[in-house]
């Protein structure tokens, strides 16, 4: 026998009385039942197995100190709210708590952020407050997924009992009460027991099944504003008060039925709500789990499972082909291909050996490797980038701001317009059941969320896929003004170009007779002992070994020169025309000229008062540049390439790209003055260069684009990180945001028509409490539903 | 079809929350590798999980008519004459005791059985594609060996007729879906604790029915009195 609490391998259910037992590969496995066995045995022999197990199998890993300012913001994850305007009421109790700064919630992103005084303030007791009104919030340390699972639960259960038992009522309803509320004979003995079972019936999907708009409106009430709850929950409460009076006073027609089909609805609208949050941070939620939380580390000479926290720098850990990297770590032995899409959007596989370093949440897909950690978990580039993201969905881009402040308004409007509704249907000789079922329907019929749900699911999903595919987005203002953008300033070099300067060809003296290829391995052997960035391109381009060589010597600004080939071998010199000491004209130094016109850098290399052959060099265009420029331009943005290199390389530079617009030797309080210029023009200008070397101008832009690459993300301030290289991601992310854009202004739209419409047809008695109730989730889940819409490619 | 209505209702809510509770942790992995060879995209792919629920329901209806018909032969229906009293009052027995193994109050084992020929048909289905897979491994999943299936089915034995039973059956398998939709599509399952709690739920609606059932019997025989609310029978 086995010990009580045993559950089966598949279903996850406990196991009654003896469990099924069956063999796999060596392992025995326990079922509750044979059904359950066969569809596990069917599930192992299709290889299927990993991919049907409902149990969940990464734990989440917790995030360690959230490097920010200490002690003036803190970021914090917060779950239970069912609407905006939960989001709206938790602001409003922030708010008013002593030394707080500001605040912002974020319903779709469920995340939060307050500024405040540390002298005054503690986080911690001000998350309690929130959690003392059913919050569940926590500061983002400890923040884990497994909040989500129960909110989502939560809000199911309540689901599932307005079904189960508002059916219970609608069949009572359907086949007893309006049959015999409809032959007029609604004060019989028999009926009113029938009011009292149903009664009974109401209860639980009232209370409970209800629980969370009640809970709501509460919340609302005591951050002394109203939300789409309070509306909801006054429509239920009325009606359910008004026929618990009849029901004892035994005259009078009950409306139970509009009490649970309303709380059916509006559940419902909730529960598809929750699921599309969480589509919408489907995004976002795969950076979060691509950390494993298990990591196979070397202890006493063995190779062991162990928690990925506990692993320390300098431990030597095995990742097997297949798995994900656990953290930052330098390889040691092991080559193999490392697909860094999730991290840097990047789709083809980069290939790293002894030596290179590889990242937490890459894939390893060939090849196993050992490494040592470099990078706790809690510090890796994917912790830094997911606290970046983490913190931009916290903030609240002004829009959102306004609509919810709207949308308080307009809550407050309708609680106005029912009250008058009643009054006017009583007033002109209507009875009070048909006035109060008018006013409810009012309350119930208005859709205030769809204004407080038009921007946050769009943000958070614009996020999201910015993310995923290797953008991240600081502030998320910027998704407003991306899509407005009219102007492009670029930085030259590393942004338009590669930033390494490489060798294009080297041209032989045919006097002298060398191949190219020689030409080069002689330049590369004496420039080998060089740090000079010109060398380095020399030595890169070299086809063969390089040829021992002796005897260096260098002189600033013009050149290097050492022996070649043992003793007896030449001086060879690598170096400026005037280095090799003569100047001259001729077929070769016109094409020196040429050369250099073109914006290349021109090195000659020879012995004695012999010139046997020029190099030259430049730095090479990005190659996504050309196809980004002409999108932007199709865009009609005006594009500008400001650079701080001398104007002939860089009229090189735009002539090859096409640009019409440039200027060269810009000092960065030149870049600063261009911009600013446009801007008073009335242009949106967006900039994109170096973090470092334009700050100033980057602060100035509308939209500051810089690109991170292999650096770290904590130190850079700009509006959007490229993780990447490619330039296309900013016609790519112009146009995410234009989309975005269109259809947060569609939800508003239909916000207001809707509401304009359906809220005179309600006071005029043409709808009903019930159809009222399934109008209003079905505007809200058009809401979310056109939010979604931003998940299908962007081109 | 006045007396069936609790019945009904009954059965949706087993449906929905054993459902959720047992069916997603079995036949969910079932269902999700079906869902897995279906070669489309997302939402896309329900239109295939329709016609497989389909034709598990429909599996369902015709062992529901068979149950509901053989019942009726034994004189179920508004009214019991007495051997349908005392086999109803077996059944109820029998779907009291089913529930309390269910809920593990009896040391019951789950409902086992079903051949090895269930598992090589499994095997076959799913290599292929296409609807006519969808069909098969959907009626095969009708015959997998379920304890709430065979529950509903005592229960509508006494349903008094063939088209009751098949239409209990119908309601009982419509209450599925939804959780075996979701499961199928990949968006998530609920954690064992929860899935615990949901088919506790359902056994204990299902020992509910059949304790009415003992009831009714008992009336029928006039043991005990019978009530009714209005045109509305509740033993």
């Amino acid at each position: 026998m086995v010990a009580a609490k045993e559950s089966c391998a598949l279903c996850g259910l406990e196991i009654h009385g003896s469990p099924v037992l069956q063999d796999f590969a060596g392992e025995e496995k326990h079922f509750c039942c044979q059904g359950c066995a066969r569809i596990y045995q069917v599930a192992h022999e299709n290889n299927m197995l990993d991919q049907v197990l409902t149990q969940p199998k990464h734990k989440p890993l917790k995030f360690a100190e959230i490097r920010f300012k200490p002690g003036e913001t803190a970021y914090f994850s917060i779950r239970g709210m069912w609407c905006a305007g939960c989001a709206v009421a938790a602001e409003h109790v922030l708010k008013h708590q002593e030394g707080i700064r500001n605040v912002d919630v974020s319903f779709a992103a469920e995340r939060g952020r307050i500024q405040y005084d540390p002298a005054v303030a503690d986080p911690n007791s001000i998350l309690r407050s929130l959690n003392g009104l059913g919050y569940r919030s926590s500061l983002l340390n400890d923040a884990s997924d497994q909040s989500a699972e129960r909110g989502r639960e939560h809000t199911l259960y309540q689901l599932l009992t307005a079904l189960a038992f508002g059916m219970q009522v609608m069949f009572f309803y359907l086949e007893l009460l309006y049959p015999l509320y409809a032959a007029g004979k609604s004060d019989t003995p028999d009926v009113r027991r029938l009011h009292f079972i149903v009664w009974m019936l109401t209860t639980p999907v009232f209370f409970y099944g209800g629980y969370s708009f009640l809970l709501g409106a509460w919340r609302a009430l005591r951050a002394r504003t109203a939300t789409m709850d309070t509306l909801v929950a006054m429509g239920t409460l009325s009606a359910y008060s008004y026929s618990v009076y009849v029901t004892l006073s035994g005259k009078g027609l009950v409306y139970f039925d509009s009490v649970t089909m309303i709380t059916t609805f509006v559940m419902v609208g909730r529960y598809l709500e929750t699921l599309g949050g969480d589509a919408a941070r489907k995004g976002i939620r795969k950076l979060l789990n691509l950390q494993p939380s298990e990591a196979w580390l070397k202890v006493t000479g063995k190779w062991k499972e162990v928690p990925s926290d506990a692993l320390k720098i300098g431990d030597m850990i095995l990742i097997k082909p297949g798995q994900r990297v656990p953290a930052d770590a330098e390889i040691q032995e092991g080559q193999a291909a490392i697909d860094e899409a999730l991290l840097t959007g990047e789709s083809t596989p980069v290939g790293k050996g002894p030596g290179d370093i590889i990242f937490a949440g890459t894939l390893v897909t060939d090849g196993a490797l050992t490494c040592g950690v470099r990078r706790l978990t809690h510090e890796t580039r994917l912790a830094r980038i997911t606290q970046l993201v983490e913190q931009t969905l916290a903030a609240k881009p002004p829009l959102q701001r306004l609509a919810d402040k709207a949308s308080a308004y307009f809550t407050f409007g309708i609680l106005g317009i029912s009250i008058l509704t009643f009054l006017g249907w009583w007033g002109t000789g209507h009875d009070a059941a048909r006035s109060l079922l008018t006013a409810v329907a009012v309350l119930v019929v208005a859709c205030p969320c769809a204004l407080g749900l038009a921007t946050p699911f769009a943000l958070t999903i614009t996020l999201g896929r910015a993310a995923e595919s290797g953008l991240l987005v600081r502030n998320p203002a910027s998704l407003e003004t991306a899509a407005r953008i009219n102007c492009m300033a670029f930085d030259k070099t590393g942004t338009l170009t590669r930033g390494a300067i490489a060798v294009t060809s080297a041209e032989a003296n045919p006097e002298v007779g060398l191949e190219s290829g020689e030409l080069l391995s002689l330049a590369a052997s004496v420039e080998q002992f060089s740090e000079h960035p010109l060398a380095k391109a020399i030595v890169a381009a070299c086809p063969g070994p390089l040829a021992p060589a002796g005897e260096f010597q260098s002189l600033r600004g013009m050149g290097a020169s050492a022996r070649v080939g043992g003793q007896e071998g030449r001086r060879v010199m690598v170096g400026s025309l005037r280095f090799l000491g003569e100047e001259g004209s001729g077929a070769l130094e016109a094409l020196a000229q040429a050369r250099s016109e073109r914006g290349e850098s021109v090195i000659w290399v020879g012995w004695d008062s012999v010139k046997a052959g020029l190099i030259a060099l430049r730095d090479a265009p990005n190659p996504s540049a050309k196809a980004a420029l002409s999108r932007l331009r199709q865009a009609g943005v005006r594009l500008v390439m400001l650079s701080g290199d001398n104007p002939r390389t860089t009229r090189a530079i735009a002539a090859e790209l096409g640009l019409d617009e440039f200027e060269g030797d810009c000092t960065p309080a030149d870049k600063l003055k261009h911009i600013q210029a446009w801007q008073a023009k009335g242009e949106k200008v967006g900039m994109i260069g170096d973090g470092v070397n334009d700050a100033p101008a980057l602060a100035q832009a509308d939209l500051s684009v810089t690109i991170v690459g292999g650096t770290d993300v904590a130190g850079e301030t700009s509006d959007v990180m490229l993780m990447r290289p490619d330039l296309e991601l900013i016609p790519w992310f112009i146009h995410l945001c234009q989309r975005t854009h269109r259809v947060i202004l569609q939800n508003l739209a239909w916000a207001f028509a809707y509401n304009l419409v359906v809220i005179p047809m309600a006071a005029f008695g043409v709808i009903s409490p019930v159809i009222a109730s399934v109008t209003m989730a079905t505007s809200s889940i058009l809401v979310v539903g056109n939010s979604l819409r931003l998940r299908i490619r962007n081109r | 079809m006045d007396s069936n209505i609790g019945m009904y209702s009954i059965l949706l809510s087993a449906g929905l929350l054993g459902s959720i509770g047992h069916c997603m942790g079995m036949c969910g992995p079932l269902v999700a590798m079906v869902g897995l060879r279906i070669e489309r995209r997302g939402l896309a792919k329900i239109p295939y999980f329709l016609l497989y629920h389909g034709a598990r329901i429909a599996v369902y209806c015709i062992l529901g008519a068979a149950a509901g018909g053989l019942g009726s032969l034994f004189g179920f229906g508004p009214g019991l004459n007495r051997i349908a009293s005392l086999i109803s009052i077996a059944l109820g027995t029998g779907v009291i005791l089913l529930g309390m193994g269910y809920l593990g109050w009896l040391p019951l084992g789950r409902v086992q059985g079903g051949g090895a020929w269930l598992n090589r048909a499994m095997n076959q289905a799913i290599a292929y594609k296409g609807y006519k897979n969808m069909v098969l491994l959907g009626a095969l999943n009708g015959l997998l060996p379920c304890g709430l299936v065979y529950s509903s089915l005592l229960i509508l034995a006494s349903s008094g007729g063939a088209l009751p039973g098949a239409l209990g059956m119908l309601i009982f398998g419509a209450g599925t879906v939804p959780a075996l939709l979701v499961i199928g599509l990949g968006a998530g399952a609920l954690s064992a604790k929860t899935r615990q709690l949901l088919a506790h739920g359902a056994g204990f609606l299902i020992m509910i029915t059949g304790l009415q059932l003992c009831l009714r019997g008992a009336a029928a025989l006039g043991v005990l009195p019978s009530l009714k609310l209005g045109g509305f029978v509740l033993w």
